[in-house]
């Protein structure tokens, strides 16, 4: 049974970087800004040397910039999605991983957007999108959405930031800058835990729970309809809005998975979270990760009894030139994570973990073979183009700036784990108040 | 574009890889003449890929050099003879053109050449009883212009679609080197029906490949104007219910953001009242 704990020890415990650096959280943060600057110089290459030094070209327009746009947006809606979940739902459980799930929000949606403006060729006219909206385009949909969605999430971590940000403030003892305890101070809004203050609170986490819900499954349905109201095969396809959103949630939990078997592991949380937490969200990986194989069976069987030309060509394709891929995504990356949950002899905390890192790499493959082959599958093939410009193949500058984004991800969540505890001390704190309560009840 | 393959004479080069080209001639109907050699190479697995950078070198006869052209991605050097360059007749009064792969480091060297008589094809479009015909004839232009008809030859009748040339009918010289066909009915053209024929004669041992192309308005006028159909999105202004939609929808989300931000005012208000 959980220890009471009161908010010192347990600001303590859950901010383990805030007062000292750790040599693991240097490291990170000196690897992470390697990668990242690798990322960097391939970005030189391809701004000076043009799209060329990609592997895109007139047939594959689109490469693994989309995929990690719409990779690290799922993470993102996923994280919305979970989160905004557990607080709507009340779900005690969800007290030592809640603040995982928010920080996935908002870290992929400040990462995920980049992808996007590094597929664009005249970067100078971005601002056009502003100036020149076209209301009809699902690009200019996105482009609203996103940028609505980025704000929700940051005002939604804000939010449940706020009585962890007054401790902070409160924490006389705390071994912090002048500057940072001012900061804590700026952003606590003068919180003291007023009955009314706590009263606004809750009502305006409850508003942002479930309008980040709502635009979680909006927005990544506008991602879909990107790919879904074009006539391309294989993206033409009424199911692609919930495809999406459900395969969002998939890579999400399973990166919710990973981040919380990391910091258990490094953090010595092993108390907070549990052999029961990573129970709970793997049912949650289980039963989307079902649900996600049915859209995935549905959305192919359709395609395949068709028959419809090119369709099929793509079929054959995924069934032949992109055979390994297809596999691993669509029955490895599905069947695996659902057999180890779903039998209680193989649910461990180390293969749930195992299982996660599967979920999330089967997605990322299953976004490139969403974006890639059916790009080399057009209704009108160019006429006299270059065979080799009909298949698409990474250069190193992409895989630098995938390699890049995930290394910033890491960065970013190290970065926020100076500023703030990495498990909700509030939340933590009310379940522990919650549960005097209910011994005092019981022993008076 | 359908061409005539020449002979090939090969000298071999052990130090670089055997090339496997094709060469081609076409005369086309303003009496230019298009040389078209095409090189590719064997790669360690078997295939077949186009030489490109190979340098050509195109002569007329034996002496008289035309141009050296380097190949293209595809594997093909193209050299377009204007249609007011001599060229030397052979004493057999036929043209001769080599092409000769010259230095380079990726294929052995090697010479094809191509000979064949010249000639130009005429067309006469008529209608005859309402029925549209095509009269058309050939000859054969000697050394000193002399000109002979040439006879029992086919020739094919073409005219171009949006991808590639559609066939439509063929036809026959006959000993006095004259011939006719009808020409069909129904055929696309253009808004004033205008429509391009090409009357060629292909893979000819004799002539290699000639055409000539003319246009005659005998094409069905088609309007080619795009309709406008309800569904599409290229109208200057979206469709108003996307605007409702879409300012219902960010109408609802701001303004949960502004009531968030406004309970976020309270709490600091609320902190100012305890104070």
């Amino acid at each position: 049974m959980m220890k009471t704990y009161d908010s010192k020890t347990l600001l303590k415990t859950f901010s383990p970087e805030i007062e000292n650096t750790s040599l693991t959280w240097k490291l990170t943060i000196l690897a992470g800004l390697v990668v990242f600057l690798i990322g960097m110089l391939g970005l030189w290459r391809q701004i000076t040397g043009g799209h060329i030094v990609t592997g895109m070209r007139d047939n594959v327009v689109w490469g693994i910039y989309i995929v990690n746009f719409i990779f690290f947006m799922g993470l993102s809606y996923a994280g919305a999605l979970i989160s905004g979940t557990l607080v709507l739902f009340k779900s005690e459980w969800r007290r030592p991983v809640i603040r995982i799930a928010e920080l996935i929000t908002v870290i992929s949606i400040l990462i995920g957007p980049f992808y996007i403006l590094l597929c664009v060729g005249r970067l100078d006219r971005l601002y056009f999108l502003a100036l020149y909206p076209r209301i009809q385009s699902p690009i200019a949909w996105d482009v609203i959405a996103i940028s609505t969605d980025i704000i929700g999430c940051i005002l939604f971590l804000y939010l449940s930031l706020i009585q962890d940000l007054a401790l902070l403030r409160d924490y006389e003892d705390l071994r912090v800058p002048h500057w940072k305890r001012k900061l804590y101070k700026i952003l606590a809004l003068g919180y003291t835990d007023t009955p009314e203050q706590r009263k606004h609170l809750k009502t305006a986490r409850n508003v942002m729970a479930a309008m980040i819900i709502a635009i979680a499954i909006i927005v990544y349905s506008v991602l879909a309809w990107l790919f879904g109201v074009t006539l391309q095969p294989g993206w033409h396809s009424t199911i692609f809005g919930p495809y999406f959103v459900i395969a969002a949630v998939y890579s999400g939990t399973g990166l919710m998975i990973i981040i919380m078997w990391i910091y258990r592991k490094v953090y010595h949380l092993e108390e907070f979270i549990t052999k029961k937490h990573f129970e709970y969200v793997g049912y949650l990986l289980l039963i989307v990760g079902a649900f996600y194989g049915y859209f995935t069976f549905c959305d192919y069987l359709t395609k395949w009894y068709g028959s419809q030309k090119m369709d099929s060509l793509l079929i054959d394709k995924l069934f032949s030139q992109y055979y390994w891929l297809f596999i691993f995504a669509n029955y490895i990356g599905i069947l695996v994570p659902i057999i180890i949950i779903g039998i209680s002899k193989f649910r461990t905390i180390n293969s749930i973990f195992f299982a996660a890192v599967l979920t999330v790499l089967s997605l990322w493959v299953n976004r490139y073979l969403i974006v890639v082959p059916t790009l080399e599958t057009p209704f009108l093939p160019i006429q006299d183009v270059r065979p080799a410009w009909l298949r698409y193949s990474a250069t190193w500058v992409e895989w630098s700036l995938l390699a890049a984004g995930v290394a910033i991800f890491v960065v970013l969540l190290m970065l926020a784990s100076k500023f703030i505890p990495i498990v909700s001390v509030s939340e933590m704190m009310e379940s522990s108040e919650q549960k005097n309560t209910s011994k005092n009840e019981v022993q008076g | 574009m359908l061409l005539f393959a020449g002979t090939t004479i090969l000298r071999v080069d052990a130090q670089k890889t055997e090339a496997e080209t094709e060469f081609k001639y076409l005369k086309n109907s303003d009496n230019s003449r298009t040389l078209t050699y095409s090189v590719k190479y064997k790669k360690d697995d078997g295939d077949l890929k186009p030489a490109e950078g190979i340098p050509v070198l195109f002569k007329s006869g034996d002496h008289d050099v035309l141009a050296t052209v380097a190949t293209d991605y595809k594997g093909i050097a193209t050299y377009n003879i204007p249609a007011d360059r001599n060229l030397a007749f052979e004493n057999d009064n036929k043209l001769k053109f080599t092409a000769t792969i010259v230095n380079n480091n990726l294929v052995e060297n090697k010479s094809d050449e191509l000979s064949m008589k010249d000639i130009e094809i005429q067309m006469d479009f008529q209608i005859v009883d309402s029925v549209k015909k095509i009269f058309f004839k050939a000859f054969e232009i000697g050394a000193k212009g002399e000109r002979k008809p040439i006879a029992k030859t086919d020739i094919n009748f073409y005219v171009p679609r949006m991808f590639s040339l559609l066939k439509i009918t063929d036809g026959s010289f006959g000993e006095d080197g004259t011939g006719e066909i009808e020409f069909p009915s129904g055929i696309p053209g253009d808004s004033l029906g205008n429509i391009t024929v090409i009357g060629r004669i292909e893979e000819n041992a004799d002539y290699a490949n000639v055409e000539k192309r003319q246009v005659i308005a005998w094409g069905k006028a088609t309007d080619y104007h795009i309709p406008r159909f309800q569904r599409a999105l290229w109208t200057a202004v979206a469709p108003t219910w996307m605007i409702i939609t879409l300012t219902i929808l960010l109408f609802g989300v701001w303004a949960h953001y502004a009531f968030v931000v406004y309970k976020l005012w309270k709490i600091k208000q609320e902190s100012r009242r305890d104070m």
